[in-house]
């Protein structure tokens, strides 16, 4: 059996009495973009940092490719970008990518080089000049020229701009290809969507559900616009809602369109469109009760 | 917030006059009060003294002694303080983007930098009611201690004000305390020359280091010079709120330049870029310690002589605990006691930095690679190196300075006399360290304040005649002076093992304990 590149078991953690994070169990592969969603608070910062040995955990265990997160093995095979960088604000942009991927150990500097271009920094300016998402470069770029067979990305394009946010998501596509795993937790879910094979769940410190994009999507409802004189489908299994349209019906189904195909299939249907959920709906769909109460 | 940022440091600088003061006080009878310093007021009037201490017009009272004993540094000390606290409170928020949020918002910019005044204002006026305080604690005149806080009080403000422009015209905060560090030695060492040098006394109107001993507390009080201390203040925060007006958030009109060159030689060990990140700040105490050495060396052969003079003073040494200085290798070892405190403070900020570093959020990333324990030790050690490197400067020029003052000192006397200095560094290097794990926000000026209390209990107890468990507790009671005596190797070995054993404490607390700050 393979062993997984990243590994959370049991995994928990609580501050003076309060869980930020219960009883969490995760592994994502070699060569697997996992993402990571949840609310503001939901504990994806704290189990990032778990992972990486930051934060000792108060159950369970963490382990990067076997080895406990933390540990110098652990350290040695992972990258980490957080969501707001600080660094050395008298250190050059070169200099701080220097320090940065020299701790690591090891480090590409061909690659460190293609990336400085790819992301358009100017890595002789002091960090001090930098704004968020030029910091958020140099972290970026340190963290990938490490080619870390694991790499634990908290939330880090939230100061790149849409351009600089497509290089990402093509260097990303590139380490999964190489077959380095990834967690990204982010709040941009299109940026999930396009990346990622499978998506966590995590709500007030407990993780909802781990699924494919696809999978996920049959957790929630799916609209069918159908045109014709298609009659009553409201008894029909699984539809939960149907409005009437000028020229046919509106009609929400939730979990499998078996029944309602069924039923249409002898009724005078002259189109049908269906729209699948977006991220943002699945995700909306987990936490919108929660952000009512 | 502006109030958040100053009360820590406010409070322990008022408890640390409020003692100080007091025990100033208290040595000034256990000296023999006036009619002791009668004997000594020739030398005092030594323009070598004069120009480091100050200018001595009579020391009849305990407050006249205070004023000239502490006056000139404590004037100084409290000045820099001031400024440093106006740039951090309004260049370093402008820094971190706090200014950004704060300018949007109806209040704006203006309002912030007018709550910050008012914070600092308080700060000013509690450091002088601490010291009137002080002396009040001590039995002196009340109109005169008031006189003399007021004073003090102006001396912070002149401070405030000056970091305040500095933090207008300069960026980042560093170089704007630069600045204002530059203005306020430029403004010291003019009273230096007005005190030291004769018939260029009238210099002393021209900084407010000598408006405040025109002031003459105590002596022959001229309080017209506290309208100067406090109307330059206000002159200087209006073209502070001027300047700040007139500038976008962020920007200065002298701003370091924001590119540079890559150095990359220091950056491929935690070790290397310890030693690269601490290399600034001991650069500057070099500077500041070299040119301290060359003049305390200088004026080391007029001071022995003099001693010789006179068995009066003699007797008088002798009878504070330090009659070692009536030999050139016992004035050079009493230095180089001194010297210890200075290095200690600094290793106390030096290892601190690593809980500044965690405060600033710069650790996360370091240590998702590097080991806990290695930026620890690196910090500890480089530290130690740097300290080390600090009594080389400090002994070359002393020696230097002794040599061209007329005397003749061995480079034997000279390397143990720096070597005794550093028997605390350790220590105070262990205990800055494990501070900055466990209280990383009060490490500093807790750690200051106690180093600081712990070198004065040391000093005064035994001219106070103190009961020994007092000053059992400070590493300076255990410190000979190194010439003329030996150092006690076994005081030398506990010490250097408590600072060991204060960092591996640190290690082991670091490495177990999670990384949030």
């Amino acid at each position: 059996m393979t062993t997984p590149a990243l590994q959370a078991h049991g995994l928990g953690k609580s501050f003076r009495g309060v869980d930020a994070v219960v009883s969490l169990d995760l592994e994502v592969a070699e060569g697997e973009v996992v993402g990571f969603l949840g609310p503001n608070g939901a504990g994806k910062s704290t189990t990032l940092r778990m992972l990486l040995g930051l934060l000792r955990p108060t159950t369970g265990t963490a382990s990067i490719r076997g080895h406990r997160a933390g540990s110098r093995e652990a350290r040695a095979d992972v990258a980490y970008v957080a969501g707001d960088v600080a660094l050395w604000p008298q250190l050059t942009g070169a200099e701080t990518i220097e320090l940065l991927t020299s701790l690591h150990g090891s480090y590409d500097a061909g690659y460190r080089d293609e990336l400085v271009a790819r992301f358009d920094l100017d890595p002789s300016r002091r960090v001090r000049s930098y704004s968020r998402g030029n910091r958020q470069k140099v972290a970026l770029i340190a963290a990938l020229a490490t080619r870390a067979p694991v790499l634990l990305l908290d939330e880090p394009t939230s100061g790149l701009d849409p351009l600089m946010e497509l290089v990402f998501r093509e260097c990303v596509l590139e380490a999964g290809g190489r077959g380095q795993a990834v967690l990204l937790s982010s709040h941009l879910l299109a940026e999930v969507e396009h990346l990622c094979q499978r998506v966590a769940m995590i709500r007030q410190g407990r993780l909802m559900r781990v699924a494919g994009v696809e999978e996920m999507r049959a957790l929630v409802d799916v609209e069918f616009e159908i045109t014709g004189d298609v009659g009553d489908l409201s008894g029909v299994a699984g539809v939960e809602e149907v409005t009437s349209l000028v020229d046919g019906v509106r009609v929400r189904v939730h979990g499998s369109p078996g029944p309602l195909l069924a039923a249409l299939a002898t009724r005078p249907v002259s189109a049908l469109r269906t729209r699948e959920a977006s991220l943002e709906e699945i995700f909306l769909s987990f936490y919108a009760p929660a952000s009512t109460t | 917030m502006a109030w958040r940022q100053v009360r820590t440091s406010t409070s322990v600088v008022a408890l640390v006059l409020v003692g100080g003061v007091r025990a100033i006080v208290a040595t000034y009878g256990a000296s023999g009060g006036a009619r002791g310093m009668r004997a000594i007021l020739p030398l005092l009037r030594n323009p070598a003294v004069e120009a480091l201490d100050g200018r001595v017009t009579t020391l009849a009272t305990a407050g006249a002694y205070v004023q000239w004993k502490m006056g000139a540094w404590l004037a100084l000390a409290l000045a820099a303080w001031g400024a440093l606290l106006a740039t951090r409170v309004t260049r370093g928020a402008e820094d971190v983007g706090t200014w950004d949020l704060i300018g949007v918002a109806p209040p704006g910019t203006r309002r912030a930098f007018n709550v910050s005044v008012a914070a600092l204002a308080v700060a000013a006026v509690v450091a002088g009611a601490a010291t009137a305080l002080g002396l009040v604690l001590g039995a002196q005149s009340l109109l005169d201690s008031v006189l003399y806080g007021a004073g003090i009080a102006g001396v912070v403000a002149l401070g405030v004000g000056v970091g305040l422009v500095a933090a207008q015209v300069s960026a980042p905060r560093r170089s704007a305390s630069q600045v204002a560090m530059v203005v306020l030695t430029v403004a010291f060492l003019t009273r230096v020359v007005a005190d030291g040098a004769r018939g260029v006394g009238s210099l002393r109107a021209v900084t407010p280091f000598g408006w405040i001993e025109n002031l003459g507390a105590f002596q022959n009080r001229e309080p017209g010079w506290l309208i100067l201390l406090f109307a330059v203040p206000v002159v200087l925060v209006g073209a502070a709120r001027r300047l700040q007006s007139r500038r976008d958030v962020g920007m200065a009109p002298f701003a370091r330049a924001d590119t540079s060159r890559a150095h990359l030689a220091a950056l491929h060990s935690v070790g290397g870029f310890a030693l690269r990140q601490r290399r600034p700040v001991t650069l500057t105490w070099a500077g500041g310690l070299a040119v301290v050495a060359v003049v305390m060396g200088y004026l080391t052969h007029s001071l022995v002589a003099f001693a010789h003079t006179d068995p009066a003073y003699v007797a008088l040494l002798m009878r504070w605990g330090i009659g070692a200085l009536v030999s050139v290798p016992g004035f050079v070892g009493e230095l180089a006691i001194s010297v210890s405190l200075a290095l200690a403070l600094f290793s106390l900020a030096m290892t601190a930095v690593v809980g500044a570093d965690g405060l600033a959020g710069r650790l996360d990333v370091v240590l998702s690679a590097a080991s806990r324990t290695r930026w620890i030790l690196a910090a500890w050690t480089s530290t130690l190196l740097a300290a080390v490197a600090l009594a080389a400067v400090t002994g070359v020029f002393v020696w230097l300075g002794v040599l061209l003052g007329g005397a003749r000192l061995s480079a034997g006397h000279v390397t143990a006399a720096v070597l005794n200095a550093l028997v605390v560094v350790p220590l105070a290097a262990g205990f800055g360290a494990l501070a900055s794990v466990v209280a990383p926000r009060v490490a500093v000026v807790v750690g200051s304040a106690l180093l600081a209390l712990s070198y004065v209990v040391a000093v005064v107890a035994a001219p106070l005649h103190w009961p020994g468990w007092v000053s059992a507790a400070s590493p300076w009671r255990y410190l000979r002076v190194v010439p003329p005596a030996r150092a006690g190797v076994t005081a030398t070995i506990v010490l250097v093992a408590i600072g060991v054993a204060f960092e591996a404490v640190a290690v082991v607390v670091f490495a177990r304990r999670d990384a949030t700050w």
